[in-house]
């Protein structure tokens, strides 16, 4: 278990030697494909995420013709086999993937300024190269730094993280206070502990995306999402930092 | 089926003329002003992947990538082989029902070696424990392009014999290798090529852990992953390389290596040619295939004489034809017809296998992508004044100044390819290198792993950023 370490129960420090409230390194970077409309790379610890957009184009030919006065966003995540610990081969369009493309159209689909482009697809792929823990949050942040890239307006950045209860451990029922949450979750703790990913937009942290798959006790929940926003406001700067660095470099290069 | 969302628009035959005469001068003009055995410059990087035995990612300068992952995990072999056990093995085995799971949590990251160093002589491999999968967005797996690129990449890979005995741990067990090809982007021009460097990049890198169990026992490994053994050593006498596939066209009497989408356009035959190294005896061609050149589908030009747009009326279709064939096909484009003439395709051949040809060039490179890392790594690492300094002596005339250069010229693949220069020239810079080895110390403290440093190297130089703004985070 990743919090019965005699390191955690002492001194508060996970297995990677974090603590409650700690990021993992978020390194990204964008613009990094020259043949895509709009590309990202972002690594949160050991989860690597490649993400390319084309778009807005127009809407496939044949089928029936959606009419629509916005554009869709269409989402397609790439697990590849060498990507967790054990190969394994996805195949396309199992559930659990089918689940997560949804979530992630859906976000952005109320992000986008879709009404600029009527009859119009945005199609969003997502390379998962390595993964450890917080898939759905990193896929979530790759994707928007790749959006930015691609130059689709949007009202503001989606920002995604995971938040773990706590675990009641030994201490008896009656005792609340126990733990903190963690913040950003590995591959192991995901495992073992209850979860929530976490994804707002805005500098006031408007929710777009709340998904928990296991179970905890319904008065940690107020917590750990309190966590959670305080998290994804970190990391909305991390990204917006990349943007930035990015769109300088760009003006340095132009302007000499 | 073809990608849904492909932006390739066709040549006119006006087009295709001016480029199949461009082709056919001697020496070829090519519309990017390379030689014919000029490679287009590229960025090759190793061990991209933490949880993989072994990977690779090359970037085309046309923007197509290729990550490819080995992974390999310890197998039983077939039971058949357990007739000629005894008793006891059997015995044995059934006790030990659950060695795959012990195994795994013995070694760390979960796969095994191959048997390296003690029964090389008993080893014999099949050929089912490689397995390849190709996955190139857009395309379904079942589709004829990944099916046939995996069959051709998996047939050079299999063809020297050698890689499955290097599979094999004793009667028992065995290493399956999975090799997971992974194209970023949409196949721009036929990504064979950079499926099959990346392919051989990331094998080369492939580790195994180090087998400390003997014999037929259950296969137990070193945890210690710095102990884990290459799947091609480096220093052994009698293994060879993996192999590499290149494309070859030609159009007229003139052989062009690493064709662009619009030379493709325009070959009059195009060949895939996959070569192998041995150590004792240089090159070897493994195979050779034929492949049919996208110019046979274009439509040929309209003469003037026979156009009806001119005004006149179009002379009847026999006539037209008749026209057209006995026009020079220098001033009117015609697809290729027929096939390749026989000593055509062995100097074709000549060309890649041939000491100091390019086939050899292209290994070497590919080669010189590790070692000059390498070499880097433990420089920075020791903060090696006195290499510098070294550097420094063996001063060339050619000295980069900014990171800009230095970057460019740390991927030693590019230098290579281009122009012969050997993979140590990137290390010949001025006193600049100093201060620069300092701020990539401090980088590299900061970022986890070298992968990371490379990535922002890599960021660096696409975006052609001033050397300052690379070390500011």
């Amino acid at each position: 278990m990743p919090l019965d370490t005699s390191t955690y129960t002492l001194a508060h420090l996970r297995l990677d030697g974090r603590r409650w409230n700690e990021l993992r390194r978020l390194s990204a970077s964008i613009s990094t494909s020259g043949s895509a409309d709009g590309s990202s790379y972002l690594e949160q610890g050991n989860t690597k995420i490649l993400c390319t957009v084309t778009g807005p184009q127009e809407q496939k030919q044949g089928g029936a013709r959606r009419e629509s006065n916005e554009a869709k966003v269409e989402v397609e995540l790439n697990v590849a086999a060498f990507s967790g610990v054990d190969r394994k081969r996805r195949a396309r369009g199992d559930r659990r993937s089918q689940e997560m493309q949804h979530t992630i159209a859906s976000a952005f689909q109320a992000v986008l300024f879709t009404h600029l482009y009527p009859h119009s697809t945005v199609v969003i792929t997502l390379h998962v190269l390595s993964q450890d823990g917080s898939l759905l949050a990193c896929c979530l942040n790759a994707a928007t730094l790749a959006l930015i890239d691609a130059g689709i307006p949007m009202s503001d950045y989606v920002s995604a993280c995971t938040v773990a209860s706590s675990p009641t451990g030994s201490t008896s029922s009656g005792d609340l206070e126990a733990t903190d949450p963690l913040l950003d979750l590995n591959g192991v703790e995901e495992q073992e502990l209850a979860f929530l990913t976490i994804g707002t937009s805005g500098e006031e942290g408007k929710v777009l995306v709340l998904v928990m798959e296991t179970r905890c006790r319904v008065e940690r929940l107020e917590g750990m999402m309190a966590v959670g926003l305080e998290g994804c406001g970190r990391i909305r700067g991390m990204l917006d930092g990349v943007v930035r660095e990015h769109g300088k470099n760009v003006l340095e290069a132009r302007v000499g | 089926m073809p990608p849904q969302y492909s932006t390739a628009l066709p040549l006119s035959p006006a087009e295709l003329s001016y480029l199949h005469t461009s082709l056919s001068f001697d020496p070829p003009i090519r519309p990017d002003g390379r030689t014919a055995t000029q490679f287009r410059p590229l960025i090759a990087e190793t061990d991209v992947l933490p949880s993989a035995n072994g990977s690779a990612r090359i970037c085309f300068a046309d923007g197509t990538e290729a990550v490819v992952g080995v992974k390999c995990e310890v197998e039983r072999s077939p039971s058949d082989r357990s007739i000629l056990r005894s008793k006891e093995d059997d015995v044995k085995r059934l006790v030990t029902g659950g060695g795959d799971e012990e195994m795994r949590d013995e070694s760390s990251g979960g796969e095994d070696d191959e048997v390296g160093n003690g029964s090389r002589g008993r080893g014999e491999g099949r050929n089912e424990w490689v397995e390849m999968a190709i996955e190139i967005p857009g395309y379904r797996d079942d589709d004829a392009l990944p099916v046939f690129l995996s069959a051709m990449i998996t047939e050079a890979l299999v063809s020297d014999g050698e890689l499955k005995n290097r599979l094999y741990i004793n009667q028992r067990f065995h290493w399956r290798l999975y090799i997971d090809i992974l194209l970023l982007s949409s196949p721009l021009s036929y990504p064979l090529p950079l499926l099959s460097l990346t392919t051989h990049l990331a094998l080369l890198r492939t580790r195994l852990p180090a087998l400390v169990s003997e014999k037929d026992e259950d296969p137990h490994f070193n945890d210690d992953w710095e102990a884990a053994t290459l799947l091609y050593p480096q220093s052994d006498q009698t293994t060879t390389r993996p192999p590499v596939t290149l494309l070859v066209m030609s159009v007229g009497d003139n052989i062009i290596f690493d064709p662009s989408k619009d030379e493709l356009a325009v070959a009059d035959a195009v060949l895939t040619v996959s070569i192998g190294k041995t150590p004792s005896s240089g090159l070897r061609l493994l195979s050779v295939r034929t492949v049919d050149p996208p110019s046979r589908l274009t439509a040929p030009g309209v003469p003037n004489s026979t156009n009806s747009a001119n005004g006149d009326t179009a002379p009847p279709m026999q006539e037209a034809l008749m026209l057209r064939e006995a026009m020079d096909e220098h001033s009117l484009w015609r697809p290729p017809r027929g096939g390749m003439k026989r000593a055509l395709v062995g100097r074709m051949i000549k060309m890649v296998v041939d000491k100091n040809g390019v086939g050899e060039e292209v290994l070497e490179g590919l080669e010189g992508v590790d070692k000059a890392l390498e070499e880097c790594i433990t420089a920075i690492e020791a903060k090696d004044t006195e290499t510098a300094k070294q550097w420094e002596q063996e001063r060339e005339t050619y000295t980069p100044t900014t990171i800009d250069e230095l970057i460019v010229m740390l991927n030693p693949i590019n230098t290579a390819l281009n122009g012969g220069r050997s993979s140590r020239v990137w290390m010949r810079t001025k006193d600049d290198v100093l201060n620069l080895k300092h701020r990539v110390v401090r980088r590299i403290a900061a970022s986890d792993t070298i992968n990371n440093f490379l990535m922002d190297m890599w960021a660096a130089e696409v975006h052609r950023a001033s050397p300052s703004e690379v070390w500011l985070n």
